[in-house]
């Protein structure tokens, strides 16, 4: 039986290879790029599922070609609270009887360049995050204590970070002297039009049943606060589309893509299911 | 009837589904109340945060219609109505300004507009018609699962609908609009030739309105046109006419050839005699809002106060305006910021202005420092009655039963072992393990290989390796209420074991909560018991038997043995109270456990309207109480060994915790399990 390799690539070497899917809903992406060309590191809030990851793909892919005919390397890492200031920064390893000094992801994308992306920031520890303060300000250098030294960041370096403001605790804050260093690009569910747009290019279904799919989605949102039920994100909307697409009854789809993903409060899912049965012929 | 439908359904079976629906659609909150037995017959209106339906339908899918047409008023812009913007389907026959229309703050724009017509009852009520016809269609494309239920209600509604053939010309018109708003274009009649060309032009105006992208301003314009037509007609049969055969599958262009009116305001019309009698009146459509009931009133010099809440405008500024001639009640919609937040029950001021304070008839004062008073929800009024009950604090002399801590552990010698078990599982979920510390009780072997491979690097290195159990900063505070109603004194029942015949369930009760205190001690949360009954609502009995603050102590335990039943169950002042003490805890967990032997009652309880709604009033004002428990962040959940519990638990805790044990005797594990499973969260 042959085996067929999965395709590596070393962390900062990863590029988008296509022109990823992004429909802008304000001047985000004009905002982006000035901040890019002007090393001003830049914080993306928003709910899950809203399309900040997206979006940053698709910088690094306009931003790449505009200047070397392709995307941008993109370095992501997704923070937790398990992660230490060497995951990013790099640590020794043991090899035969010496230690080798090993490059974290942060540092692999501070030395080669392009974007580097901490996902969900807030969920890494505080005093992890500290290492990026001098690699968000004026210095634009990480400094490697293990090592004794001091790496200037790429040129074409930047560091994007996203957080959820609504979803996590309080507790769980970005310290604002960490906050200070960042830009903020705020984003939102996108409006009713561009999100039937995407929902229809992502899960290549009809317009028109994308949006329905949209329709249900505001009208779920609008329970956010009355219900206190986080309406179904579009990245959601787009597993229901895919499901329909595949052949599954609409209302199945609907069921186990939103109903069943946004609730567990059986009260709640009845009413949701009165919503969707009204949008779609029940 | 409506009992003897067939396979009817109960409004409160979907009422939490619906309510959700009006949510989702609308953007706004809204409560679904049933309308009672006398009120169907001439509804009370919808305020802004009411809908009154039936208790009872034939079907889901027409309450779902009901709803979903009123939330739709509020998605498809009716209460958006602009005087001055152009109708998309309609030329404006409207003035272009507000030249001579009375103008008063507090206005909607819908006031000015109906300020254009003489008669403004008729005016009003046609608008209603059209823009409920217009809403129908608006929501049938919308709402592609909304359009099939429509279109069956409506030739349903159209079957019951008056016969028009005997109908002045004026009121036969107004019932073709009716039916025309329910697309009944079948219908066939015979009547004056003269009606002929109003009613083709009418069904003229309904296929523009029915068209996409209708506005609320067409139908506005559509009300103009059809309230012209409608004066036009007499409004008394004309005897000997002969008559035409009619269809209302006819249309007419509705700007071609009518020379519609053009002067404004109205100018008042010429009263003939007979002219109010013979009013024209729009048989209602089941499903649909009477939104213009109050506005009949219009004229009549109502405070503006008055006016606003039953018209379309905002409230300006609240005001204090009893509408009630109960002076007790507050009227929903005006003070739906209170109704939101009871009535701030809490410390009594003892100022001076105070002490002149008249209380109005029923509301009870005290300046007694050891009783509290509370507002009780008055369901049928839909409102809360201030100052309502008095709650008193008493604390209860310890009596010579030291024994019962002992005695308690000793009988349950079988159950000790369970429950320690029990206990040792809540313990650990206190810790949580935390790696790299400078000491603790595990070595961390990732921190340890680090430290290996920064010995050999020959870069500094870190001394912490090891893993710990820290506490974590969660800590819980639980109140108990128990229930010494004077069904406690009954022994407990259905028990195998004949020792057991002599115990009652207030001795389980007592039992239970040593078991806790056991627990919660060593668990170190912050626990308090209290115990209530009374005997009316001037008289809540409340009992400090442990505070928050008290140790668990020789004292407490007296206390707790001395408990003896006493009267009655009015639950919700004791709720409220406790929820007070609770709120008082710098906890992150509150919770409150009630453990009750049946449902909550008391002597006074609703009395006002009459025995059948007591049981109902107190369970409508446990709710409430729980409800304001959640909302303070307090989780209540209800213990009852009422084994007939079901059908009003499920009304008084909706999708709040309750459960019904129906072995008394293990209610004390049951207590200690259900404990850890909340304080697991």
């Amino acid at each position: 039986m042959s085996r067929i390799e999965a395709k590596q690539t070393p962390i900062e070497e990863y590029r988008v290879a296509n022109e990823p899917f992004y429909l802008p809903i304000a001047n985000e992406v004009e905002s982006f790029e000035a901040a890019y060309h002007n090393h001003i590191p830049v914080l993306l809030k928003g709910p899950t599922g809203c399309g900040k990851t997206r979006f940053v793909e698709y910088m690094s892919w306009r931003l790449g070609i505009q200047s070397h005919d392709m995307a941008l390397p993109l370095v992501t890492i997704n923070c937790h609270e398990d992660l230490t200031a060497s995951d990013l920064v790099g640590r020794f390893l043991l090899s035969n009887s010496s230690t080798e000094w090993v490059d974290g992801p942060l540092t692999r994308a501070v030395r080669y360049g392009g974007i580097c992306y901490l996902d969900e920031v807030v969920e890494a520890r505080k005093d992890t995050t500290v290492v990026i303060h001098s690699l968000t300000d004026y210095r634009r250098f990480l400094p490697i204590d293990k090592l004794g030294t001091i790496i200037d960041a790429h040129e074409e370096f930047l560091l994007v970070v996203s957080y959820n403001p609504g979803y996590q605790s309080s507790l769980k804050d970005l310290k604002h002297s960490t906050r200070q260093r960042f830009a903020a690009i705020e984003f939102g569910y996108p409006p009713l039009e561009i999100e039937a747009s995407i929902i229809a290019h992502e899960a290549g279904v009809t317009l028109d049943l994308a949006d329905s799919l949209a329709v249900l989605a505001a009208k779920l949102r609008n329970l956010n606060t009355l219900e206190m039920l986080e309406g179904p994100n579009t990245r959601l909307l787009i597993y229901a589309g895919k499901l329909i697409r595949h052949g599954l009854d609409a209302r199945d789809a609907i069921e186990m893509a939103i109903t069943q993903a946004i609730t567990d409060d059986a009260q709640l899912q009845g009413g949701v299911r009165e919503v969707a049965e009204a949008i779609f012929v029940g | 009837m409506a009992s003897s439908l067939e396979h009817a359904v109960l409004l409160e079976q979907v009422q939490r589904r619906l309510t959700i629906f009006y949510e989702a659609l609308s953007a706004r909150s809204v409560s679904l109340v049933p309308l009672s037995e006398e009120e169907r017959s001439s509804p009370p209106p919808d305020t802004r945060s009411t809908v009154r339906l039936p208790a009872e339908q034939e079907s889901a899918d027409w309450y779902k219609l009901a709803v979903g047409h009123r939330a739709i008023h509020y998605e498809s812009g009716t209460y958006k109505f602009k005087f001055l913007s152009p109708a998309r389907h309609f030329s404006s026959l409207r003035p272009d300004s507000l030249k001579g229309i009375p103008v008063y703050d507090g206005d909607s724009q819908l006031d000015w507009f109906f300020r254009l017509f003489a008669n403004r009852a008729l005016a009003l009520d046609l608008f209603n018609v059209l823009e409920d016809f217009r809403i129908d269609e608006w929501a049938a494309r919308k709402y592609k699962g909304l359009a099939g239920l429509c279109s069956r209600i409506q030739s349903r509604e159209l079957d019951i609908r008056p016969d028009v053939s005997d109908m002045a010309p004026r009121q036969a018109l107004a019932e073709v609009i009716v039916r025309l708003s329910l697309n009944g274009r079948l219908l066939r009649f015979d009547a004056p030739a003269f009606l002929r060309d109003s009613v083709s032009i009418a069904v003229g105006i309904f296929d523009s309105l029915g068209t996409a992208g209708a506005t609320v301003e067409d139908a506005a314009e559509a009300t103009i046109r059809i309230y012209h037509l409608l004066v036009a007609m007499p409004n008394v049969a004309v005897p000997g006419i002969e008559k035409v055969p009619i269809a209302l599958s006819e249309s007419r262009s509705h700007d071609a050839g009518v020379r519609w009116p053009t002067e404004w305001p109205e100018p008042d019309p010429v009263h003939l005699e007979g002219d109010v009698v013979l009013e024209v009146r729009f048989e209602p459509v089941s499903y649909r809002e009477q939104m213009g009931f109050w506005l009949r009133n219009y004229e009549a010099s109502a405070p503006p106060e008055l006016q606003s809440i039953f018209t379309f405008r905002d409230m300006p500024a609240r005001s204090k305006i009893l509408l009630d001639p109960d002076p007790m009640a507050m009227q929903d919609d005006e003070f739906e910021q209170d109704l939101q937040s009871p009535p701030k029950p809490l410390p009594h001021d003892h100022g001076h202005e105070e002490e002149d304070r008249e209380h109005a008839a029923g509301e009870i004062h005290t300046h007694d420092p050891d009783v509290f008073i509370y507002p009780e929800w008055d369901y049928q009024k839909n409102a809360y009655l201030k100052n309502w009950c008095a709650l008193r604090e008493q604390s209860i002399a310890g009596g010579s039963e030291d024994r019962l801590y002992s005695d308690t552990l000793r009988r349950n010698s079988t159950l000790i072992p369970r429950i320690l078990k029990v206990v040792e599982s809540i313990a650990p979920e206190n810790l949580r393990k935390v790696y790299r510390m400078p000491f603790g009780d595990d070595i961390d072997i990732d921190a340890c290989i680090d430290a290996v491979i920064d010995l050999s690097a020959g870069v500094k290195v870190s001394d912490n390796v090891y893993s710990a159990r820290e506490r974590v900063a969660r800590d819980v505070a639980v109140a108990f209420l128990l229930d010494l109603s004077a069904s406690t004194a009954e022994s407990v029942a259905g028990s195998s074991d004949p020792k057991e015949e002599s115990r009652r369930i207030i001795d389980v009760e007592k039992e239970s909560m040593m078991l806790m205190l056991a627990v919660t001690t060593k668990v170190g949360d912050a626990v308090a018991i209290y115990g209530f009954s009374g005997t009316g609502r001037d008289d809540v009995q409340f009992f400090c038997l442990k505070e928050f603050k008290d140790r668990f102590s020789a004292e407490v335990v007296q206390r707790i043995g001395a408990l003896k039943p006493v009267h009655t169950t009015r639950m919700a002042p004791a709720i409220r109270h406790a929820v007070r003490k609770l709120v008082r805890q710098e906890c992150q967990t509150k919770m409150l456990m009630i453990i009750s032997d049946g449902r909550p009652f008391d002597i006074d309880y609703g009395i006002d309207y009459g025995e059948e709604f007591i049981l109902d009033y107190a369970v409508q004002d446990t709710r409430k109480a729980l409800d304001e428990a959640r909302a303070n962040g307090v989780v209540p959940f209800l213990l009852t060994v009422d084994e007939e519990g079901n059908d009003y638990l499920r009304e008084m805790c909706s999708d709040m915790g309750y459960e019904i044990i129906s072995d008394i005797t293990q209610l004390p594990l049951r207590i200690v399990s259900l404990y850890r499973e909340l304080r697991a969260g």
